[in-house]
């Protein structure tokens, strides 16, 4: 049997993953990436309706300091990724369901072992905001993210710094990149 | 270039997924799996200890059926396009459920699925969890809430909802539902008939 594209053809009762192209499987990750950030997002809204935006969003901040090591420990695991520096970091944030490919465009420049940029040029929660609710554009950018990005570093090594280099909110749909991350391991 | 049987080499600032073996990929696909269910689980854990279980509980409920399964439905098939309104289009939707079987499988290299489908006909089938991660978490941590929550209040009725949205005709029975007497016991079971 061939590879399978896609699931179109019969019910397979012996049914394996393997069974799918390397494209297909790829496609398949990124969607549960979405799923993945949209069940928080359904969450959010939830919660927002009965206690208010405030209170919702100091359970947001809680969730995305706590999955964390679920994110990168499960991404290590399945990766295989041992280290402690830099790169090492970046590796599994490639892999993380939120950064595979279509949702965000990214690009990571690494200087030397001691430097790296972050740059963003497409968010797609940023463009929900701008559209939706720029209210939230301070709380997620300002107040959530550099703490999470710091913590994405911490997991791998607590001597890795991270500074934003440029936030939200911006002059306008052009002001490209959305932002950028410097990272710093400290000797 | 090789295929990557994982990241244990150089950073590669152009890496895609597809340099990576089936193998690896499909441990990216469970792990990617399991964050979902798994932000579901941190949010749950905090309404829990903020608002205490049935406040907790009816949130996870609304959120689920607000819009969630409709979401895990659309994104799943679209992207496999599933098309189809029997018990088989609806067996195969389940076979890549992103909370679900994609969960349900053992170790590298097999991951042998440990849901199992049982088509009689194509309209109608039993669905077997022979071992499920929830339960068994339930079952070490001695949360019969939890589980109660999942399987009976959650389950079974997100069975019947996401059978419906294949075909409003087709009836859910669940055949076994936990509590079990033993581990050797299957998880749950569960039939699925398109009436005419």
């Amino acid at each position: 049997m061939g590879e399978l594209k896609d699931y179109s053809g019969e019910f397979n009762r012996h049914f394996r993953y393997e069974d799918f192209s390397k494209e297909m499987l790829e496609k398949i990750i990124c969607e549960y990436g979405r799923l993945y950030e949209l069940m928080d997002g359904l969450w959010y809204t939830t919660v927002a309706e009965e206690v208010g935006p405030e209170k919702s969003w100091e359970f947001e901040m809680k969730v995305w300091r706590r999955i964390v090591r679920h994110v990168l420990g499960g991404v290590k695991k399945a990766a295989n990724i041992e280290g402690n520096d830099l790169a090492t970091m970046f590796k599994a944030v490639q892999l993380d369901p939120c950064y595979t490919k279509g949702l965000y465009q990214y690009d990571i420049y690494i200087r030397d072992k001691n430097y790296a940029i972050m740059t963003i040029y497409r968010c797609p929660s940023l463009s929900y905001f701008e559209k939706t609710d720029p209210g939230r554009i301070k709380p997620l950018c300002h107040d959530l993210e550099p703490p999470a990005f710091q913590d994405y570093a911490d997991f791998f090594n607590p001597k890795i710094k991270v500074k934003p280099l440029k936030l939200p909110p911006r002059k306008g749909p052009d002001d490209i990149p959305v932002c950028q991350w410097e990272y710093r391991l400290e000797e | 270039m090789a295929e990557l049987q994982d990241y244990s080499g150089e950073f590669n600032p152009d890496l895609s997924l597809p340099d990576f073996s089936k193998e690896a990929l499909i441990r990216l696909l469970v792990g990617a799996s399991k964050l979902y269910l798994g932000i579901d689980g941190v949010w749950t854990g905090l309404m829990r200890k903020k608002y205490g279980d049935q406040a907790a509980f009816d949130y996870d409920k609304e959120v689920w059926f607000s819009q969630a399964l409709a979401l895990d439905i659309r994104r799943t098939v679209e992207a496999l396009n599933i098309r189809g309104n029997d018990v088989a289009t609806l067996f195969k939707y389940f076979q890549f459920g992103p909370g679900f079987s994609v969960i349900y499988v053992g170790p590298p290299p097999k991951f042998e699925p440990r849901v199992k489908f049982e088509l009689k006909n194509k309209d109608h089938g039993i669905m077997t969890v022979t071992r499920c991660n929830s339960l068994e978490y339930f079952e070490r941590h001695r949360d019969s809430q939890l589980q109660k929550l999942a399987c009976e209040e959650i389950d079974l009725p997100a069975f019947q909802w996401l059978a419906e949205q294949f075909n409003p005709n087709i009836e859910v029975m669940p055949l076994k539902l936990p509590p079990r007497e033993s581990k050797d016991e299957i998880a749950c079971q569960w039939e699925f008939k398109l009436e005419a």
